[in-house]
């Protein structure tokens, strides 16, 4: 079990013995300069905080002490390995589960052992890496569903002025000649974009995306990503998961690597694909 | 997809949505005029000549229908299921006869306490359910009416043990008994429809897709923001009341009786349990029908003096035998149950009549939107698939969450 | 005052016959995840078909023959007419064997009424225990219930097809891959769990007696046991029926007569709300 400091600066030299000079952007982007102390993160330093995040099942360590902050309006990359923690790291966000040790503050507010259902009340939206949709009902019922409010008895009884909201997001996301379609007539980029459409019927101030572009070909990585940089654009943060970069360095703006449940490195995709530590990680592989 | 899904939700072509115009359009559909018919049929029963014994057995079906309905909204909506569902009957039933007989209160004001104080007991089960799931929950609301059995065994002279209560006061006074029988009659049709009609306008509603959505993936219900527990307890206590209310209803009647064998015994949890399912769970009116029909015929068997020959038997001795090898049969061949294999069947001879495709022209799925034997939107399948993740579920907790 | 060696001893020869019981019912769990409801059928297929065979002049050993014949057909139709033909569907297999089990009840009821049968005991004469004069028979039915106990746990340790049901149970897919036939295996378990019940339905019809209703308080207090000790795990379901079942003869003995079956089921609620795996999780016994 590694001993991680929370210092960006010195990530992983102590297992490797080299000096990575890894380092946080400079203050153009992010404000915040020399994170050296352990209590690198305020629970203000950005939209979604993750301090001394640990999680342990019995005796594996899935998420080891690892700290990071989402600032707001940023296409944040959570990158790493499979079996780094990266589902972990997001179940413990999102409320699946709450981390063994540590702190989650969203929007400068302690959330750290909150519902999943209240975390998305607060803005915080995920889509599933496994997706799953509702097979039971349409595209457009689905979507429709996530719009459903937390009440016993609302006043939306037939439904049709959220039918109305469901066909304008499913528009948004490209799904909206095929609302009437049941999910197992979807393709795999479709059943994606019902994904997205799920997640931003509930009106997210941040959308937490787990592996989006797996399975997709080229091109359809291509318009997913256009799809989310104007999702950016019109004032969501975005944080996205994935193993591999292929799709991913293009699309945003900085990298959070983690590995065996700790962070590696975090910085721009430049500063990433030069890291050292990071191209030994994955094997001179898909960078 | 599908023209319609088993909760009765219709979307009358792929592009159309649920909005009013489709749900008044399918006001008119063939399985609404066939459920009028029937209940015409049913108002005029008293006037068909059918006797006053025959009567009284059909207030007895009402009340378990109403009874199995009430199983229904909870398990057959969220897929969580019952095994003790007798002590919401039994709670309501003799809340209202401890009243009745002990206290003097009218059947007006005891029923009602009977359906509260069963309500109660809803909560009572419904929320420490909620940290389990599949066979463990089962297996706590098996043990429920188990428990209050040998309380009320315990406590006998309160509650009269395993003979259980003289019978309290009847709804409905006269004269004459066959008019006491037929107004009982009437009051139950009536509960027994303004029921059913309020529970499918429930189920029909957000509350209904929220309950089978927590059937099919509590996870992603709580991605859409919504609060699952509440809707579960909410899906527990309208299931304990309606159940308090076929009790407390029960015991008023000619036919019922604060019993442990009426009300609380194991059996009449399997029965309701068995009785929904093979009507249909998951649909409120399969599994009410289901109901009416299981303890008519039931009762009608046990008054055969019939033998089988060969074996010597009576029929009316072997009611319960046969009518599990019956279940098994169906149950083998329609896990859905009858009713929506029905609504199946019908359907594809109205088309067939009609002229219409009976094949899938898309490939894979049949005119109905139903897929081959695959099919996994089914309350049954969805249930069971429930019941599978928690029992792997809890080999995970050494294996630890997900692999990344 | 509390007869302690009383207690001693009904609580050994009570637990003994529940372990096998509940043995059987988490192997049927183990190794296909089948919810068998008829296992408590079984016990009384167990006692009445030694009793069919005593009262037809055929002596008690060829009753022990029949106690294990019989059951073990009966699980091997169970399993090949339902469990296998539906194993697609959990739910739809427990009903099954629930209506099976009612159909079993009453046939039985029909046929043979009402009233309490006895079954002739094994061996004849008391032993003297701690001051008590304890029936030899008892003895035996303690004795052999170990043997096979231990028979098991040799049997699944040692020999292939033993293991074959070991591998199973851990994965079913792993031993698939490996070429062992899962038909076969569950055939298998299914008959052992078959001829344990039977078997202690045999000495249950001795020590106590046999009616067509005997085998539903034993298959509830399985669930109890199996849940304490853990779906799944042989070694669970050993001790948790000794826990259980001292539990149940203090209960009635030392407190009142009246609440026989409550302990079991107190400890049920306890351990699902408490701890729902148990105390072994689902692991069957290893070497």
């Amino acid at each position: 079990m590694s001993t991680e400091s929370n210092a960006d600066t010195t990530n992983e030299s102590a297992t490797n013995g080299t000096q990575t000079g890894e380092s946080e952007p400079d203050g153009a982007t992010t404000g915040r300069e020399g994170e050296t102390t352990s209590d690198a993160y305020g629970p203000d330093d950005g939209l979604l905080v993750l301090r001394n995040v640990t999680k342990r099942f019995g005796g594996l360590t899935a998420v080891d002490d690892l700290s990071f902050a989402v600032e707001e309006g940023e296409i944040l990359g959570f990158i790493g390995p499979n079996g780094a923690g990266k589902s972990t790291t997001f179940n413990c966000v999102t409320g699946v589960y709450p981390p063994t040790d540590g702190t989650v503050h969203y929007d400068g507010e302690d959330v750290t052992d909150t519902a999943a259902h209240k975390m998305v009340k607060r803005g915080l939206a995920r889509t599933f890496q496994s997706f799953r949709p509702l097979e039971d009902r349409t595209v457009l019922d689905n979507v429709t569903f996530a719009l459903t409010p937390d009440k016993l008895f609302s006043l939306s009884g037939f439904r049709g002025g959220l039918s109305e909201r469901a066909r304008e997001i499913c528009e948004r996301v490209g799904l909206g000649d095929r609302t009437g379609l049941s999910p197992s007539e979807l393709p795999h980029a479709g059943l994606l974009r019902l994904e997205l459409a799920r997640a931003l019927a509930t009106d997210p101030d941040l959308l937490l995306i787990d592996e989006p572009f797996a399975g997709l070909s080229g091109g359809e990585v291509e318009d997913v990503s256009e799809l989310l940089t104007e999702l950016r654009e019109e004032g969501l943060t975005l944080v996205v998961v994935d193993h591999n970069m292929r799709g991913l360095l293009s699309l945003i703006d900085r990298a959070i690597v983690i590995r065996f449940g700790s962070k590696l490195a975090s910085g721009t995709p430049e500063e990433i694909r030069a890291n050292k530590e990071v191209q030994e990680a994955y094997l001179g592989g898909s960078l | 997809m599908a023209d319609e899904n088993l909760s009765g939700e219709t979307v009358e072509n792929p592009s159309a949505t649920t909005d009013e115009r489709s749900v008044f359009a399918s006001l008119l559909a063939p399985r609404y005029l066939v459920g009028l018919l029937a209940v015409v049929v049913f108002a005029m029963l008293p006037f068909l000549g059918i006797s006053t014994t025959q009567l009284l057995v059909l207030i007895g079906a009402l009340y378990f229908g109403l009874f199995t309905m009430s199983w229904d909204t909870v398990s057959g909506y969220t897929g969580e299921i019952s095994f003790g569902h007798a002590i919401f009957f039994a709670v309501g039933g003799y809340t209202s006869a401890l009243l009745n007989l002990g206290h003097g209160v009218t059947p007006a004001l005891s029923i009602p306490a009977g359906v509260v104080l069963a309500a109660v007991a809803g909560v009572l089960i419904g929320v420490p359910a909620l940290r389990l799931r599949g066979p463990y929950l089962s297996l706590v609301t098996l043990v429920a009416p188990l428990i209050l059995l040998q309380a009320f065994i315990v406590y006998g002279d309160v509650f009269g043990g395993e003979l259980g209560l003289s019978s309290p006061a009847n709804l409905i006074t006269a004269d004459e008994f066959g008019l006491v029988v037929v107004a009982n009659y009437y009051i139950a049709l009536s509960l027994f429809l303004v029921v059913m009609v309020g529970l499918l306008l429930i189920m029909r509603s957000g509350i209904g897709s929220v309950l089978t959505a927590i059937r099919e993936d509590e996870d992603a219900v709580a991605a859409a923001g919504i609060d699952v527990a509440k809707f579960k307890v909410f899906a527990f206590v309208l299931s304990a009341a309606v159940g308090g209310l076929a009790g407390a209803m029960f015991v008023h009647t000619p036919i019922g009786s604060p019993q442990p064998s009426q009300l609380l015994g194991l059996i009449v949890s399997i029965e309701v349990l068995i009785a929904a399912i093979l009507g249909g769970m998951g649909t409120i009116v399969g599994a009410g029908l289901g109901g009416v029909f299981f303890y008519f015929t039931n009762d009608l068997l046990n008054q055969q003096d019939a033998t089988i020959p060969l074996i010597d038997v009576g029929i009316n001795e072997a009611s319960l035998l046969l009518f599990a090898l019956l279940a098994m049969v169906i149950i083998y061949f329609l896990p859905q149950g009858i009713f929506p294999s029905a609504i199946r069947t019908g359907r594809r001879g109205l088309r067939r009549a009609r002229g219409d495709e009976t094949v899938a022209t898309d490939g894979g799925r049949d005119a109905d939107g139903a897929a081959a034997t695959g099919d996994t939107t089914n309350p049954i399948a969805q249930t069971a698939e429930r019941y599978r993740r928690a029992l792997d579920a809890l080999n995970d907790r050494f294996d630890g969450g997900d692999d990344e | 005052m509390v007869d302690v060696a009383n207690i001693l001893i009904n609580g050994v020869v009570i637990s003994s016959l529940y372990a096998l019981v509940a043995i059987g019912f988490t192997m049927i769990f183990g190794v296909g995840g089948t919810i068998n409801l008829a296992h408590g059928a079984v016990i009384t297929i167990g006692a009445f078909a030694a009793y069919f065979v005593t009262t037809a002049g055929f002596g008690i050993w060829a009753g022990v023959l029949a106690a294990i014949a019989a059951p073990a057909l009966f699980s091997v139709l169970l399993y090949k007419g339902f469990a296998e033909r539906r194993s697609d569907n959990i739910v739809i297999v427990m009903i099954l064997t629930l209506l099976v089990s009612i159909a079993v009840e009453e046939t039985i009821r029909i046929a043979e009424g009402s009233q309490p049968k006895a079954i002739p005991t094994l061996v004849s004469g008391t032993t003297d225990i701690l001051g008590n004069g304890v029936q030899n028979n008892l003895l035996v039915a303690v004795v052999l219930s170990w043997l096979l106990i231990g028979g098991l746990f040799a049997f699944i340790n040692y020999t292939s097809t033993g293991k074959a049901i070991l591998a199973t149970s851990m994965s079913p897919r792993g031993a698939a891959l490996v070429g062992i036939e899962s038909s076969r295996i569950n055939l298998y378990t299914w008959a052992i769990a078959g001829v344990l019940a039977g078997l202690a339905g045999l000495f249950l019809g001795s020590y106590q007696t046999a009616n067509w209703a005997m085998g539903r308080e034993p298959l509830i207090l399985s669930f109890s046991i199996v849940v304490l000790g853990g779906l799944g795990s042989i070694r669970g379901s050993l001790v948790a029926a000794y826990i259980i079942g001292f539990l149940e003869v203090i209960t009635t003995s030392a407190i009142d007569p009246r609440l026989s079956g409550l302990a079991g089921l107190v400890i049920l609620v306890l351990v699902l709300l408490v701890r729902p795996e148990g105390l072994f999780g689902r692991e069957l016994a290893e070497a």
